[in-house]
């Protein structure tokens, strides 16, 4: 089932790409161009599964939209997009029920990502365990666990990251970079090299079980999972 | 007003005080000393009079002929003033008999004053045998007297207030002139700062609070300036560094655009990895300029020390081994939890681990020592590479600061580590030290505070 995504930015350009964006990665999106938009298109359209607030916005920010929201005992989960950084915004936007918050500049990628995360989160009771299937491969999202033809694969948490990534997206080629972002944090940012070890060490387990699904180096660039040649 | 007018005004004002007070007061005071010496020696008279009048009755068996009597003395007493020039008034007499009646008078016709009249019975063995009445006259050469004494004092205070005032004035204009000497140029000096000019600075030769004060200004001043030198080249060095990918990010947009280049996902993830690394020097930044602040929020968690060096040293095994570098962990027998940020922490340790390798010979060797000293906990980096000249050591924590120019940013990330290693450690309440030995190499020492209460805690 297509989720339904509200944006809620007043900069034309970022809303549209954000909305290009989802719209690509399969989800289906509601515009508005600032808080009161929001909160018209809310009362009118009750199937929207996430928000996406800018704090920044004129007339209404998003810290006033979110407050009404949950006034008005909207219980859609939020997640604000903020280009201020300090604690007390952060701690604002989430005690005021902000599920997550991103700041910008953001990658569109982690945006996807902490929605992702955000409704695992917040509809934990009703769906059940994630999957991602592969080829031989099944991977667990929401017990971190991999099987190849139905054996536990014993993988590192970077290791799981990386596969989980590249699986998704099969044919999709992530540069190490963002393969580094991912799977062990910003701080090894200026070492992406290393992720070539990790995915060595991954291709070596996966093979070890039997598995014939193969991660491909992109010369120059990164890897992709599988795909046509 | 100037502070000048007002300290020489109030210098004068005390001298005028002290003056008018000082008459004021030695006035009444010599008019009560004059008066009870007089009022003293009256009343000593009176009773030599009295005594003279009793033993004149007791002789005689009455009061006949008194007035003789007391002419006799009265004359005598001005004979001897005469003579010896002493400062005592007549006393005017009248004795009245029983019955009231005068039979003795004295007073002549000086003025009565029943104010300063001493009335007393006259009495023989219990027996009331007349009416003793004294009226001490004020007199004129006494008066004169204590008037000349009072004028001469005045005199002399208004002779010591014109002297007094004058030197007080004198020394008020250099006094005051010391004063505001200093301000006036503290006064001129913020004006030079706050027009922009940060290298001025004050000069004052007094020993006392204005020397302070100039010091604390020209610290002030000196403060500014190198913040106003930081924060230009600090502009200017983002500036460069953004100016780099941003080159790149155009020029494959452009070639694109034009056909040259074909958008294919490689391409374009170049340019996005390009985009990353300047969003990530824009929030390096920022979270530089917090931690200098000590505003930067942190997100502490216990975390087992051994455990977390472990498992960062474990990501730097392959460039370790690129360059045939022996990754040596000596860590600490029991298990050492530290309030942290794992992240920030992660990215200190990163850097220093990564300098560390980068700048070792290939064959080298990375030691990494955790240990406990009081209530730190110490990690140290030592590698056996060139080492810093020890001269370059004060600079290598500022940002972008790089001791050798050559070392750009393929080799050494944009000269960011150093700082945000020291901002994110002294964040954390502790700090980071260098230690450099030319052709032996160099190690990088921080020290985190232990909270005792996390002390083998093992959640």
């Amino acid at each position: 089932m297509k989720k339904t995504v509200m944006i809620v930015d007043d900069q034309d350009e970022l809303r549209e790409s954000i909305s290009t964006f989802l719209h690509n990665e399969g989800y289906h999106t509601v515009k508005a161009r600032n808080g009161n938009e929001a909160l018209r298109l809310l009362k009118e359209n009750q199937n929207v599964d996430i928000i996406l607030l800018d704090v920044m916005m004129p007339d209404k920010d998003g810290y006033v939209t979110l407050r009404e929201l949950r006034m008005a005992q909207v219980s859609i989960p939020v997640i604000m997009l903020t280009a201020k950084t300090d604690e007390l915004d952060k701690l604002l936007g989430l005690e005021m029920g902000a599920d997550d918050y991103i700041t910008k500049p953001f990658s569109l990628r982690e945006v996807v990502a902490r929605m992702k995360a955000v409704l695992r989160r917040t509809s934990s009771e009703q769906t059940g365990d994630e999957w991602i299937h592969q080829i031989d491969i099944k991977i667990n999202l929401s017990t971190y666990e991999v099987f190849v033809h139905g054996t536990r694969a014993n993988l590192t948490p970077t290791e799981f990251k990386l596969l989980a990534t590249l699986a998704e997206k099969p044919g999709r080629v992530y540069s190490r970079l963002q393969l580094m972002n991912i799977a062990m944090g910003e701080a090894f940012a200026n070492y992406e090299r290393s992720i070539d070890t990790h995915v060595s060490n991954l291709r070596r387990k996966l093979t070890k079980l039997g598995s014939s699904a193969t991660i491909k180096t992109v010369y120059g660039i990164g890897y992709r999972f599988g795909g046509e040649e | 007003m100037k502070l000048r007018s007002k300290v020489l005004i109030s210098l004068t004002a005390v001298v005028i005080f002290m003056g008018l007070f000082q008459s004021l007061f030695f006035q009444s005071r010599v008019e009560k000393m004059f008066e009870n010496y007089l009022s003293e020696s009256d009343e000593m008279r009176v009773r030599t009079i009295k005594q003279a009048v009793s033993s004149y009755y007791v002789s005689t068996g009455s009061l006949e002929g008194i007035d003789q009597i007391l002419e006799v003395s009265n004359q005598m007493n001005m004979n001897m003033r005469n003579m010896m020039g002493s400062m005592e008034r007549t006393i005017g007499v009248i004795i009245l008999d029983a019955s009231g009646e005068v039979i003795a008078d004295t007073t002549n016709n000086m003025e009565k004053s029943n104010k300063m009249s001493i009335k007393d019975p006259l009495k023989i063995n219990g027996k009331t045998i007349g009416t003793f009445i004294a009226y001490p006259n004020k007199s004129a050469t006494v008066s004169r007297l204590e008037q000349q004494f009072v004028q001469s004092v005045n005199l002399s205070i208004l002779f010591g207030f014109l002297f007094g005032g004058l030197i007080t004035l004198m020394i008020g204009y250099f006094l005051s002139k010391k004063i505001t000497r200093p301000l006036s140029q503290l006064v001129s000096g913020i004006g030079h700062v706050s027009k922009g000019n940060t290298k001025f600075r004050v000069t004052i030769d007094s020993k006392d609070e204005f020397k302070q004060l100039g010091d604390a200004f020209n610290q002030m001043t000196d403060t500014l300036e190198r913040t106003e030198r930081i924060r230009k080249s600090l502009v200017a060095d983002v500036a460069h560094e953004l100016r780099t990918p941003l080159s790149i990010i155009r020029a494959k947009l452009e070639s694109i655009q034009t056909g040259a280049l074909e958008a294919t996902e490689e391409v374009i993830l170049r340019v996005s990895d390009e985009v990353y690394r300047l969003s990530r020097l824009v929030n390096d930044l920022q979270q530089l300029s917090l931690a200098e602040a000590r505003t930067l929020p942190l997100k502490k968690e216990p975390t087992e020390v051994n455990e977390f060096i472990e498992t960062i040293i474990s990501q730097f095994q392959w460039f370790a081994e690129e360059k045939n570098i022996t990754l040596h962990l000596n860590k600490i027998s029991t298990d050492l939890f530290l309030e942290i940020d794992r992240d920030r922490i992660t990215q200190v340790i990163v850097n220093l681990l990564g300098n560390a390798i980068r700048y070792s010979p290939e064959n080298g060797t990375v030691t990494i020592n955790v240990k406990v000293e009081g209530r730190s906990a110490i990690i140290s980096f030592q590698d056996t590479g060139t080492g810093i000249e020890q001269e370059n050591i004060p600079f290598i924590f500022e940002r972008f600061y790089r001791a050798d120019e050559s070392r750009k940013r393929d080799k050494g990330g944009v000269g960011l580590g150093l700082s945000i290693a020291k901002g994110f450690v002294e964040v954390h309440g502790g700090t980071i030290k260098v230690k450099s030995v030319i052709g032996e190499g160099t190690t990088f020492e921080i020290s985190l505070p232990i909270k005792k209460e996390t002390m083998g805690k093992t959640d």
